[in-house]
């Protein structure tokens, strides 16, 4: 900052933003805007974030980064030395960088309709699961996956569990 | 009276030497200068008295008045009356009266009053997930 005037108001006020994720807590939630991490996050739910050192971010986590004077929450699918690569649950077609220091925090629980969600149950561990799943299979290695599920099914068919193709 | 840092409700971050504080109950925010940054540090590390404050910064920044019981009074009631400080008794904890002076004299540092500047408060955080 060159001063505390106005001119500098707004740089106050994105850092001060920054800190709103620091003291997330249940009492103190923030909002999710969007649908692209449906149906885990979807518009309107209040989700909790708390700060994570680099060491203990773990793909499938999500993480909140700053990009300009907005805080974009996405799910890691790869973990480089400077920087995460991030996906939303429901746009397959996209993929985000947020490089280390603009990491912010990570998403620990989610309140929708007052009914509290936490990162360590079973709903959000399953979600966790499937968008990695989905990750692989439409966008890390489409190849990889295809060929291994035609090796699956040929092999199935050749022992019987499968009925054999016709023609 | 001591103050030190209301750690419980208060987030704050140091960019570029100037502060930045929040609130978090009533998500105010508020910008220090540069002297109340460093004041604001000091109050961070040590509860320290109004007399000890004004010792401490006249070792940390040579060109400070020699009186600066206006300037620190008021800073200091400021950021109590915006529930920024804790304050305690002398008596409290007599081990705290006599502060440790570890910092260096910084020539280079020039003072300037304290001052806190409320910006207002913040609405609730909104998550970007477009």
């Amino acid at each position: 900052m060159d001063g505390i005037g106005a001119s500098t108001g707004e740089k106050t006020r994105l850092i001060a933003k920054e800190l709103q994720v620091a003291v997330s807590s249940p009492n103190r939630t923030l909002y999710f805007h969007g649908e692209s991490m449906r149906p885990l996050l979807v518009e309107g739910d209040e989700v909790v974030v708390e700060p994570v050192t680099w060491n203990r971010i773990r793909i499938g986590d999500i993480i909140t980064y700053r990009y300009l004077d907005r805080f974009p929450t996405r799910r890691v699918v790869r973990k480089r030395a400077d920087r995460l690569e991030l996906w939303c649950d429901n746009w397959p077609d996209r993929s985000f960088t947020a490089p280390r220091e603009d990491v912010l925090g990570r998403a620990i629980a989610r309140r929708r309709e007052g009914v509290w969600l936490s990162a360590r149950g079973r709903e959000w561990r399953r979600a966790r699961n499937r968008a990695l799943v989905r990750y692989l299979r439409l966008v890390a290695y489409p190849p990889v996956y295809w060929r291994l599920r035609g090796i699956a099914g040929r092999l199935l068919r050749a022992i019987g569990f499968l009925p054999r193709r016709r023609g | 009276m001591r103050f030190c840092v209301n750690d419980d409700r208060v987030a704050w971050r140091v960019v570029d030497g100037e502060g930045v504080l929040l609130h978090a109950e009533t998500s105010a925010y508020f910008g220090l200068n540069r002297t109340g940054t460093l004041i604001w540090q000091q109050l961070s590390r040590q509860t320290m008295s109004a007399d000890d404050l004004a010792g401490w910064i006249r070792h940390r920044i040579p060109g400070a008045p020699a009186d600066l019981a206006g300037d620190l009074g008021a800073f200091l009631a400021q950021l109590s009356e915006l529930d920024l400080l804790d304050q305690a008794d002398d008596h409290e904890d007599p081990s705290l009266r006599s502060p440790t002076i570890e910092d260096e004299p910084d020539a280079d540092t020039v003072y300037e009053p304290p001052v806190v500047m409320p910006f207002g408060e913040l609405e609730k955080l909104i998550l970007s997930g477009e």
